[in-house]
């Protein structure tokens, strides 16, 4: 009978060991393998779910640093540095880490020549040097431009649940 | 592309110059960079062959600006808002949603017939074209075909082949007389060689067949998922059509109508259906005249 019970016992450690093994090896993928991303745009803000349309949660801004929980293609499920989570769409992320920003520059973070030295490419720098030499042009209309175009999200969807079109939930 | 490459190298090798410091290069993927004196030594990753999303937006910024120098801004802001609120949502039916800067449309006043996109997402339609538009499916064509050249980059791949041959033969020389205040000079110089570039594209050369042929494509797709009817293109392309030939613009820049409704295998003539009337309401109320 003690014996009986010992094999029991023995038995039971078993199955929970393999048990709680079994948890680890399921969490494993979102631990171990867990994927960091950058966000490449100006500024974003996550989605409640992977539409388009859907409800606007956290904004996260170029170079925060996006740690991926789930692909939903042309989604992923991310999680924030302020360990948020929402979905944001492929187009706005990359992997590379971006160079130092216009922000760290004047944080002192890092050296002006550096950032502009280091590969950045086309910049707002550069467009600053182009428009000296090109004052004739009015930047001040792209601004209008890009202002007037920023439309709240609540608008856009009122447009298109007037017209009929489509929110994304008929994909 | 070649030419991009090239920038981020004579940048590289300018730094050496510029900081009096050590600086080791490890092929075109990155590179570490000794920092001026009194600053930490940095190491950065090099920007690959790729325009990034941000190169992109600064320069697409000045294209736009370029554009606005040809044609002034309408002054009926009620159509640039209608204009734009089509825009955004084909904008979130494509496979590019977000980018850098986000999308901007504007009207432009001129009586010619066109659309144009700037890379970085600046999207322009003439009053022109408004005109020629009979109903909302018309002007969602047009605006899904210019985000279908954004989607595809069409914009950048033109700087590529335009640079390939003279960034090769002026690279000695920007290198042998390369400093650092120059360095911004010579991005800046790049930059205009850039814009012109693009400029020439969208208002004298025009893109490829192909790379049209690929806009309409995209566009088919953009307007089904974005609710519009698919045949909104062939309408639009179909009134384009039955405009006189010969003139400017859109005409010269782009593959003949009919060889375009050949390319998407719909006929001459084919209409928009499923149009509800909400949408023909708000349409009916723009003025474009």
């Amino acid at each position: 009978m003690k014996r009986k019970r010992l094999l029991s016992s023995h038995y039971m450690r078993n199955s929970i060991c393999s048990a709680l093994l079994g948890i680890f090896c399921v969490s494993l993928p979102s631990s171990l393998f867990a994927e960091d991303l950058y966000v490449e745009v100006q500024s974003v803000k996550l989605r409640s779910a992977p539409k388009a349309w859907s409800q606007p949660t956290e904004e996260v801004r170029y170079g925060d640093k996006l740690t991926v929980l789930e692909r939903i293609e042309p989604w992923l499920r991310v999680r924030s540095e302020k360990n948020l989570e929402g979905f944001i769409h492929e187009s706005a992320v990359t992997v590379r880490k971006p160079l130092g920003t216009t922000a760290d520059v004047a944080l002192n973070k890092v050296h002006a020549a550096d950032v502009v030295l280091a590969g950045k490419g086309f910049s707002d720098q550069v467009l600053a040097e182009w428009e000296r030499s090109n004052p004739q042009v009015k930047m001040s209309l792209v601004d209008d431009m890009e202002k007037r175009s920023k439309v709240p999200l609540s608008e856009v969807v009122a447009f298109i649940k007037k017209g009929d079109l489509n929110l994304g939930e008929k994909e | 592309m070649k030419f991009i490459r090239a920038i981020h190298v004579l940048l590289l090798l300018s730094i050496v110059g510029c900081s009096g410091n050590r600086s080791t290069l490890r092929g075109f993927g990155e590179g570490v960079v000794e920092a001026m004196p009194g600053h930490e030594r940095k190491t950065f990753e090099v920007a690959d062959s790729q325009m990034t999303g941000e190169e992109e937006y600064w320069l697409g910024k000045a294209v736009a600006a370029q554009i606005f120098s040809k044609f002034p801004p309408s002054n009926d802001g009620t159509l640039t808002a209608y204009v734009t609120k089509i825009g955004q949502t084909v904008v979130g039916a494509s496979e590019r949603p977000t980018i850098y800067g986000g999308y901007s449309f504007q009207v432009l006043k001129s009586d010619g017939v066109n659309a144009l996109s700037a890379p970085g997402g600046f999207i322009f339609v003439t009053e022109g074209l408004l005109k020629l538009a009979r109903n909302e499916e018309d002007l969602a064509a047009v605006l899904a075909h210019e985000v279908g050249h954004i989607q595809a980059k069409h914009g950048i791949a033109s700087i590529e082949q335009s640079h390939r041959a003279k960034g090769k033969s002026n690279g000695d020389e920007v290198l042998s007389a390369l400093t650092c205040v120059q360095s911004l000079q010579l991005l800046a110089a790049a930059f205009d060689g850039a814009i012109k570039d693009v400029m020439n594209t969208l208002l004298e050369k025009g893109y490829s067949k192909d790379q049209e042929y690929e806009a309409d494509a995209i566009a088919q797709k953009i307007l089904t998922r974005a609710g519009y009817s698919p045949l909104g293109l062939a309408e639009m392309l179909t009134r384009l059509h039955e405009q006189k030939q010969g003139q400017g613009g859109l005409f010269s820049t782009h593959p003949a109508a009919t060889d375009r409704l050949n390319a998407l295998g719909l006929p001459l003539g084919a209409t928009a259906t499923g149009v509800s009337s909400v949408r023909d309401a708000r349409f009916n109320r723009t003025d474009r005249s």
